[in-house]
């Protein structure tokens, strides 16, 4: 038992962001096998533009499998829109836990705001331009011992039907 | 579709600035060699010369059928830089208007998709019907008696015709038929068409867009350019190796080697088509789904089933692609800065399976955090920052002008790897940037 009491649900809310701090802490260190092994085995994390299953497109659909993929791309070749490599910011508000869907998965809410820039010569187009990218945020968490580990990350973004420049960085 | 405006109204043809571009010695077409100077990409005269001269006289498509499909819908759209709305009205006829009040000139619709039977102006409240009728003016009596005489309304483009659910509109009420324009793409378009077992591609709400601080004309290149894919897409290719797909030897081989079917190709009216067997990156495996072949050739016979599954990315100048997976559009919104908009399709009358998976294949390479695409997009941006050294601003095209040959239809034919539908669109631009887009003034 806790000696201050604190309220379990007081508890959980900070487990939950001190989870989503770190989450944010290993992209914007590009430590991307470690934010990978964050998922679940059934993980997934979509930008979705319309909701609806296909045919409807989404910005990013990725299974565990393709997130595996993604990484793959961004640690392990040439991929030039990431050359040189996004520098990021993630800054993680509004934090709400919307409740358990089952014992052990919790559906969480935030917002999230991605301040980024690519280092490189300033006068060369595209580089050296801070910009911020925003979005509203779902996840379900998976109670994994004393820690979380994400089923879910679905992010909404503001602009996400709109034309949006390069965001081959992970949100 | 509605009868052609009369072309009186219209802005006159500047005839100098016409025989101005003429002294510009911006293409350099001749002796085995094909270079464009680079201001083409960074030049802000050049630029509003095209959307006077190419975008005021091509058919640009404006939408898809299948966007609006029922009496009311509509959408709004661009040709260049001017708004449009495309809608159908009550009676099931396209239009395409102009979305500028008659009165003092604001956009009357600032949705980009939606359903209404009329536009009411935000300015001063004046109300049109969504065949562009005024049909309502606020405190009427400001105006004389004779006020109906005017003619005010949403005007009309001046010409809008459809082929196989594709909206094309032209600028120039005294444009060739779209039939005419389109005689050799035609049968490009058709196969697209046909990869539906029942010919119909249908279009989802969503679309992939993309921004980029550079050239419209950059991705009007690269879409029908077989040479880059080795080297851009590299990575794309490494994935392919890693998940077992494809070796990446292979991959590359395919793609690039002589004596395969392996056509880039230059159509008359600056169109392309760059058309493989096999080995074009970021598609959906169809010949290995053999319930789909087996669909495709009981529709059309073994023979065009055959054709339709060449993979085949077909420019339609001067901005519309039809690629196996969408439909892609190139907006210039400056010299440096331009829209795409990629439109996934799928297919009617295929499974909702197969339609799922050639999604997945599709937002695996395309889209703005796809796996290939933004690597394209990269290299535009390259372009657009390499544009401004004048050391030798000269850009060569002449890859493969020595061994290409024109085939009985009238195709420039060369390697995939060559720069013929490149040679092939720049010859028509600058056709037209030149003035001969404007047809003679002739009673329609």
């Amino acid at each position: 038992m806790n000696p201050l009491e604190i309220p379990a649900e007081i508890l959980t809310l900070m487990s939950v962001k001190s989870f989503l701090y770190k989450e944010a802490r290993l992209l914007d260190e590009h430590l991307l096998d470690a934010w990978l092994a964050l998922f679940t085995d059934d993980g997934e994390y979509i930008l979705p533009i319309k909701d609806g299953p296909p045919p409807e497109p989404a910005i990013i659909r990725d299974s565990r499998a393709r997130i595996e993929e993604r990484v793959y791309r961004l640690t392990h070749t040439l991929a030039y829109a990431q050359l040189p490599k996004s520098r990021t910011q993630h800054e993680v508000t509004n934090v709400e836990v919307l409740g358990w869907s089952s014992p052990n998965e919790l559906s969480v809410a935030c917002n999230q705001t991605v301040h980024e820039l690519r280092p490189g010569n300033p006068f060369q187009v595209g580089l050296a331009n801070p910009r911020s990218l925003h979005a509203r945020c779902r996840y379900q968490l998976l109670l994994n011992g004393t820690d979380w580990r994400i089923r879910s990350k679905r992010c909404d973004l503001l602009n996400r039907e709109y034309p949006i420049y390069n965001l081959t960085f992970i949100f | 579709m509605s009868p052609s405006q009369v072309a009186g109204e219209h802005a006159p043809v500047n005839d100098s600035e016409i025989n101005d571009f003429h002294k510009f010695d911006l293409v350099r077409d001749g002796a085995g060699r094909f270079r464009l100077h680079s201001s083409v990409y960074t030049d802000q005269h050049i630029f509003d010369l095209e959307l006077k001269h190419v975008f005021g006289h091509s058919w640009v498509f404006v939408s898809h059928e299948d966007m609006i499909p029922l009496p009311g819908d509509y959408v709004t759209t661009n040709i260049g830089t001017q708004p449009l709305i495309v809608c159908r009205d009550a009676d099931n006829r396209v239009h395409v208007l102009f979305n500028r009040c008659a009165h003092r000139g604001s956009a009357v619709c600032r949705e980009e998709r939606g359903h209404a039977d009329k536009f009411r102006c935000p300015y001063h409240g004046w109300v049109f019907g969504n065949d562009g009728r005024l049909i309502g003016v606020a405190q009427r009596s400001g105006y004389p008696d004779d006020f109906l005489e005017w003619d005010l309304k949403l005007e009309e483009v001046p010409r809008a015709e459809t082929y196989r659910g594709l909206i094309f509109a032209n600028l120039d009420p005294n444009a060739p038929p779209l039939l005419e324009r389109i005689s050799s793409v035609r049968r490009y378009i058709d196969l697209w068409c046909d990869r539906s077992p029942t010919g119909r591609v249908a279009l989802p709400e969503g679309v992939h867009r993309y921004e980029f601080p550079g050239n419209w004309k950059l991705q009007a290149e690269n879409g029908v350019d077989g040479y880059h894919g080795n080297y851009v897409h590299e990575s794309f290719v490494d994935l392919l190796e890693r998940s077992g797909e494809r070796e990446a030897d292979d991959t590359r081989n395919t793609r690039n080697t002589l004596g395969l079917h392996n056509f880039a190709k230059g159509l008359p009216y600056g169109d392309g088509v760059l058309e493989r067997k096999d080995g074009m990156i970021g598609t959906f495996p169809y010949r290995s789904n053999s319930s789909y072949c087996l669909q495709l050739e009981t529709s059309y016979g073994s023979e065009r089933a055959n054709d339709i599954l060449m993979q085949r990315n077909i420019f339609i100048f001067p901005n519309l692609f039809l690629f196996e997976s969408h439909i892609r559009v190139i907006h210039p919104v400056r010299p440096d800065k331009s829209y795409i908009d990629v439109h996934p399709t799928y297919l009617v009358g295929t499974s909702d399976q197969l339609n799922a998976e050639r999604l997945s294949e599709h937002e695996r390479f395309f889209g703005p955090s796809g796996f290939g695409a933004p690597d394209d997009i990269e290299v535009f941006v390259c372009a657009q920052t390499g544009a401004l050294a004048t050391g030798n601003p000269w850009l060569e095209f002449s890859r493969g002008m020595h061994r290409e040959s024109m085939n009985e239809l009238g195709e420039t034919v060369g390697h995939s790897t060559d720069e013929t539908p490149q040679r092939s669109l720049y010859r028509e631009w600058l056709r037209l940037m030149e003035g001969n887009g404007v047809s003679p003034k002739v009673a329609r």
